[in-house]
C-alpha cells in the first residue's frame, strides 16, 4: 500500500472513531442501561406506559399520512405544470421549516385555544365555544403542527423522485391508452415510491420521537413526553431508559417496514433520468392561478401558526379576541434584555458554530473517503453517517446524558455540569452529519473524477488537487451543508432540552421553552425570541435555495 | 523533452474472471504519433490510464527511456492528457486553466504567461486567456484541453478519444490540429480511439486491440492492407470474406478454384477489399482472379458507389470511385481480384 492509500485509510479510521464514539456510543450506553428484560416487561404491563408508545405511534402514522396529504397533489402539481410563480413556489413551501414545531405550537394554541382566535369568532356569531385543544383535541393538534412542520421534507424528496422518472413513462402509457387515473397509480406512484419512503421514513421517526410539540400542549400521555419527565430521577430509575430502548426498537421496525413496502424501485431499477425539454404543460394566466393558489394556500394554512406568533411577538395583550388589542415593540426589547435571552444566542451560536466545523470536516472526509478514495469499508462509514436521520434525537440525547453522568474517561470528555459545550457542539453535529455527508457526496458525484485526474496528471499533488480543484467545484454543496448544519442546530429540541441542564448554559430553543412556562409575560417574549429564531433560519434556509436550487430534496433523503 | 514507452507485460483486471488486459507488450518511440485503436470495452483507455498513473496495472511494468516509473504516482510521470470530456475546470478561466500544470511545476509568474500564451496561439486561440470555459464551443473547448496538455510540454501526451464529442466536419480539422501540434512540439503522443479512419489518417503508427489483447501493431497502410487477422480486417475496413480448403497453393472455396502460393494447407478464410474487386478487365494480367456474379445492389455515396455482388451462393461488396453511371444491374458477368490484394488467414 503507498503512503497516499495508507492516509487515507487512515482518515478512514479516524472518522470511524469519530462515529463510534459520537454516534454508535450514546446508542450503546443507551442500550446498555435499558435493555433490561425486568424493565421492559415493566413497561408492557403498566397501561400509562402502553397507551403513551399507542399515542406516539398513532401520531407518526397520522402525521405521516397528513404529510403525504399535503405534499403528493403539491408535487405532482409543481412535476406537471408551468406557471407563474413556480419559482417562489419551492421557497414558500419551505417556510414552515424556518420554526421548530414546538414553537409554533405557541401560535397554534393561541389560534385554536379555549379564549383564541376561533372561539373568538364563534362567540362573536353567537355559538359556543369548541374545545380544539381538550381531550383528543390535542392528539390531533400534535398531528396538525408537526405534519405542518414536516410536509416539506416528503415534498423535496417527492419533486426529486418525480422529476427523475423520464417523461417518455408516461407518454408510453399515454400513447397505449392509459387514462390520467390509471397512469398515476400505475406508472407515477410505483416509480415514486422510493421517493415516498425517503421523506416518508424520516417524518415517521420525527414524528413518532417528536418532544417539543407535545409538551407544549402538555400533551403528556405520549412516550418522548414520559421518558422527559423521568429524566430527573434517571440516577434512580433506569425505566426511562428501557423507554428509549423501545422508542428505538420500534424506529427501526417502523423504518425497515417501510423500506420493505416503499424503498425497492418498483421496476427492479431506478428510473430513467429526465430527458431535457421535458417541461411541464405551460398554463396560461387563469388556468395558472389554480396550482399557484393551491400552493398559496397550503404556505398560507402552514404558516398561521407562525403569523399568529408574530402577532403575539407585538401584542400587548391578546386574549378572547379575533386580533391582537394593541401593538407594542415591548417584547422584542423584553426577549432581548431577559437574563436567559442573550447568553442563549451566544451559547446557541458556540454550540452551533463548533457543531457546524466539526459536521462539515467529518461530512466533507467521509464523502471524499466513499465517492472519491472508495474505501475499502467505506459503505460503513456512509450508512453510519446516514444513521442519524433513522435514529430518534432524543435516543442519541439520552445516551449522551448516560455518558456524562457516566463514571470515568466519558464524564471527564462530557461534563454537563462544568461545561456542556463539547457535549452539546457533538451531538448537534453528529445529528446534523446527514445533512452534509449527502450534500457533498452529491456535489463530488456530479463532479467527474477526471477533472481531479486532469489536475493530478498535470503534476499537481493531492492537496493541490484538493484546494484548487475538488473543494471549489462542491463549494456551493458544502456551503448548503454548512447552513442546514448550523441553522438545524441552532434550532435543536431534544439535545437542548435534555442536555443543556444549567440556565448558563441554555441554547436559544431551551430558552424559549423555559420563558413560555412563565406566566404572565412569558408567552410574550417567548414568541419575540421565537420571531429572532424565525428570521433567523429562514434567511439561512432561502440562502441554500438559492445555491442549490431543485436539488434540495436531495439533502433530506436517508 | 519527449519520451519513448515501453510497455511489458501489462495486465489488468477489475473482476476476477475477465481480464481487461492480458500480457500487452508494446514499444513506443520518442516523438511518435502512436494510436492505440479497438472497439469499447477492448481495455485501450484503461491501457492509456496505466501510461497516466490513473490505473495501476496488475503485473508488468511501464518504461519512459528505459526508466521504470511503474510505481511512480501520476503527478510525477510528466505525462499531460486529454480527455474525452476534455475536464477542464469550469470554475477556472481559459489561462489559469492552461497555466495550472505550469503553476504545479512552480514555474515563475512570467515564465508561465508566455508559455500559457503560446500554448494557445499553437492551438489557434490567441486572446482567449479571460474567456469562462462555459463560453467556449466544443471545438473551442478541445483545443484549450490540448492547449493545457501541451503546455507543460510533458515527456508523453495521452489523448483519450479526444475528438468523440465533436461533429464530423470539425473532427476532421481538429486531427489534422492534433497531428501538427505533436509534430511541432515532437511529442512523444499516445491516442485511443474507436475510429479507424482517425486512426488511419493520422498515426505514425497504431496498435489493434480486442479483448485485452494486441491484435496488429503497425502503419496504418500496413494494418489496412495486411491485417494480422480477421477481427483486424474487420475493425479497420469493410472487408469480404470467403472460407475455403487449401491444398499446394490452391484454394477451393465458394467462388472456385483460386491460386494462392502463400495459403498454407488446411482450412483457411480469404479476405479482400471490396476496392480490390472490379468488373473483369479483358487486360488484366495473367493469375487474376476471376468469378461470375450478378450486382444485385448499389448504396449510393456521392464520391463512391459499394456495390452487392451475388455470386457462388454469397454477397460480396464491391467499392466503386467514382461511381458507374447509369448504375450496373440485371445481368451475369465476370468480377476479378488481383491474388496480392487476397489475404490467407489460416482457420
Amino acid at each position: 500500500m503507498d503512503t497516499r492509500r495508507f492516509l487515507c485509510y487512515l482518515t478512514g479510521g479516524v472518522l470511524l472513531l469519530f462515529l463510534v464514539t459520537f454516534l454508535l456510543g450514546p446508542i450503546y450506553a443507551v442500550a446498555a442501561g435499558g435493555l433490561n428484560p425486568g424493565l421492559i416487561a415493566e413497561i408492557f404491563r403498566s397501561p400509562v406506559y402502553v397507551e403513551g408508545l399507542c399515542n406516539a405511534l398513532a401520531v407518526a402514522a397520522v402525521t405521516t399520512v397528513f404529510t403525504l396529504a399535503i405534499a403528493l397533489p403539491l408535487a405532482l402539481l409543481y412535476n406537471r405544470y408551468e406557471f407563474r410563480g413556480k419559482a417562489l413556489s419551492t421557497l414558500a413551501i419551505m417556510a414552515p421549516m424556518i420554526l421548530p414545531p414546538f414553537v409554533g405550537a405557541l401560535g397554534f394554541q393561541q389560534l385554536l385555544g379555549h379564549y383564541g382566535v376561533f372561539n373568538s369568532i364563534l362567540t362573536g356569531f353567537g355559538a359556543a365555544r369548541i374545545d380544539f385543544l381538550g381531550g383528543d383535541g390535542k392528539f390531533w393538534a400534535v398531528c396538525a403542527i408537526e405534519a405542518l412542520h414536516l410536509y416539506p421534507i416528503l415534498y423535496l424528496n417527492l419533486i426529486t423522485a418525480l422529476a427523475n422518472i423520464d417523461p417518455a413513462y408516461q407518454e408510453a402509457a399515454r400513447n397505449l391508452g392509459a387514462s390520467p387515473r390509471r397512469r398515476f397509480f400505475r406508472i407515477t406512484l410505483p416509480l415514486v415510491k422510493p421517493g415516498i419512503f425517503a421523506g416518508g421514513s424520516i417524518v415517521l421517526i420525527w414524528s413518532f420521537t417528536e418532544l417539543g410539540t407535545p409538551l407544549m400542549f402538555n400533551y403528556t400521555r405520549i412516550t418522548p413526553v414520559q421518558v422527559f419527565n423521568g429524566i430527573t430521577e434517571l440516577e434512580r430509575n433506569q425505566l426511562p431508559l428501557s423507554l428509549v430502548v423501545i422508542m428505538l426498537a420500534v424506529s427501526a421496525l417502523l423504518y425497515l417496514g417501510g423500506k420493505l413496502a416503499f424503498g425497492r424501485p418498483a421496476t427492479g431499477g431506478s428510473a430513467g433520468k429526465g430527458s431535457s425539454g421535458s417541461g411541464g404543460v405551460k398554463l396560461g394566466f387563469w388556468a395558472g392561478l389554480l396550482p399557484a393558489g393551491a400552493f398559496a394556500a397550503v404556505t398560507l394554512i402552514a404558516l398561521a401558526p407562525h403569523i399568529s406568533l408574530v402577532l403575539i411577538a407585538f401584542s400587548r395583550n391578546w386574549y378572547n379576541s379575533v386580533l391582537p388589542e394593541s401593538f407594542t415593540w415591548m417584547n422584542f426589547d423584553a426577549a432581548l434584555s431577559d437574563s436567559l435571552v442573550v447568553p442563549s444566542i451566544i451559547n446557541s451560536l458556540r454550540y452551533s458554530l463548533s457543531a457546524m466545523l466539526i459536521a462539515v470536516a467529518a461530512g466533507v472526509l467521509i464523502s471524499l473517503a466513499v465517492v472519491r478514495w472508495k474505501l475499502r469499508g467505506g459503505w460503513l462509514l456512509d450508512t453510519l453517517a446516514m444513521l442519524p436521520l433513522a435514529v430518534p434525537g432524543i435516543v442519541m440525547a439520552f445516551g449522551f446524558l448516560v455518558l456524562a453522568y457516566a463514571n470515568g474517561f466519558t464524564r471527564m470528555l462530557f461534563d454537563v455540569e462544568k461545561n456542556p459545550l463539547l457535549l452539546l457542539a457533538a451531538a448537534y453535529a453528529v445529528r446534523r452529519l446527514p445533512y452534509v455527508v449527502r450534500a457533498v457526496s452529491s456535489g463530488l458525484e456530479q463532479t467527474p473524477a477526471e477533472l481531479e485526474n486532469a489536475g493530478r496528471n498535470l503534476g499537481a499533488g493531492a492537496w493541490r488537487v484538493l484546494r484548487r480543484i475538488t473543494l471549489p467545484l462542491v463549494a456551493a454543496n458544502i456551503l448548503v451543508g454548512a447552513l442546514f448544519a448550523f441553522s438545524f442546530s441552532m434550532l435543536e429540541v431534544s439535545d437542548s432540552l435534555i442536555l443543556a441542564q444549567k440556565a448558563q448554559f441554555y441554547p436559544i430553543t431551551k430558552a424559549i421553552y423555559e420563558l413560555s412556562s412563565i406566566l404572565g409575560e412569558g408567552r410574550y417574549i417567548a414568541c419575540a425570541f421565537g420571531v429572532w429564531a424565525m428570521l433567523f433560519l429562514a434567511s439561512t434556509l432561502a440562502l441554500a435555495a438559492a445555491a442549490l436550487g431543485k436539488k434540495i430534496g436531495a439533502i433530506f433523503r436517508l | 523533452m519527449s519520451s519513448s514507452i515501453s510497455l511489458a507485460g501489462i495486465g489488468k483486471s477489475f473482476t476476477k474472471d475477465k481480464p481487461v488486459l492480458s500480457g500487452i507488450n508494446l514499444e513506443i518511440a520518442a516523438g511518435e504519433l502512436f494510436f492505440l485503436l479497438g472497439p469499447s470495452g477492448c481495455g485501450k483507455s484503461t491501457l492509456l490510464r496505466i501510461i497516466a498513473g490513473l490505473e495501476s496495472p496488475d503485473s508488468g511494468t511501464i518504461g519512459f527511456d528505459g526508466r521504470d516509473i511503474t510505481s511512480l504516482p501520476p503527478e510525477r510521470r510528466h505525462t499531460a492528457m486529454v480527455f474525452q470530456n476534455y475536464a477542464l475546470w469550469p470554475h477556472l478561466s481559459v489561462f489559469e486553466n492552461v497555466a495550472f500544470g505550469l503553476r504545479a511545476a512552480h514555474c515563475a509568474s512570467s515564465e508561465i504567461a508566455v508559455k500559457v500564451n503560446a500554448a494557445l496561439e499553437l492551438v489557434r486561440l490567441p486572446g482567449l486567456g479571460d474567456r469562462k470555459i462555459a463560453s467556449l464551443s466544443g471545438g473551442q473547448q478541445q483545443r484549450v484541453a490540448l492547449a493545457r496538455a501541451v503546455a507543460v510540454e510533458p515527456a508523453v501526451l495521452l489523448l483519450d478519444e479526444p475528438l468523440s464529442n465533436l461533429d464530423a466536419r470539425l473532427r476532421d480539422t481538429m486531427r489534422e490540429e492534433i497531428r501538427r501540434v505533436t509534430k511541432t512540439k515532437g511529442l512523444t503522443a499516445v491516442y485511443v480511439t474507436h475510429d479507424r479512419r482517425e486512426a488511419l489518417a493520422t498515426a505514425d503508427r497504431a496498435a489493434i486491440m480486442h479483448n485485452g489483447l494486441l491484435e496488429q501493431c503497425a502503419a496504418p497502410r500496413e494494418l489496412y492492407r495486411h491485417p494480422a487477422s480477421p477481427f483486424a480486417a474487420e475493425f479497420l475496413g469493410d472487408a469480404n470474406f470467403l472460407d475455403g480448403d487449401a491444398e499446394g497453393g490452391v484454394v477451393a472455396a465458394q467462388l472456385g478454384q483460386w491460386r494462392l502460393p502463400a495459403a498454407p494447407d488446411g482450412p483457411v478464410r480469404l479476405m479482400f477489399r471490396p476496392e480490390s474487386l472490379r468488373p473483369a478487365a479483358p487486360d488484366a494480367p495473367d493469375g487474376t482472379l476471376r468469378f461470375r456474379g450478378k450486382i444485385t445492389g448499389e448504396l449510393y455515396a456521392g464520391e463512391y458507389a459499394v456495390y452487392t455482388v451475388a455470386a457462388g451462393g454469397t454477397t460480396l461488396k464491391m467499392l466503386m470511385s467514382p461511381p458507374v453511371d447509369p448504375p450496373p444491374g440485371g445481368d451475369e458477368c465476370e468480377f476479378m481480384v488481383a491474388p496480392a490484394a487476397v489475404r490467407v488467414f489460416g482457420a
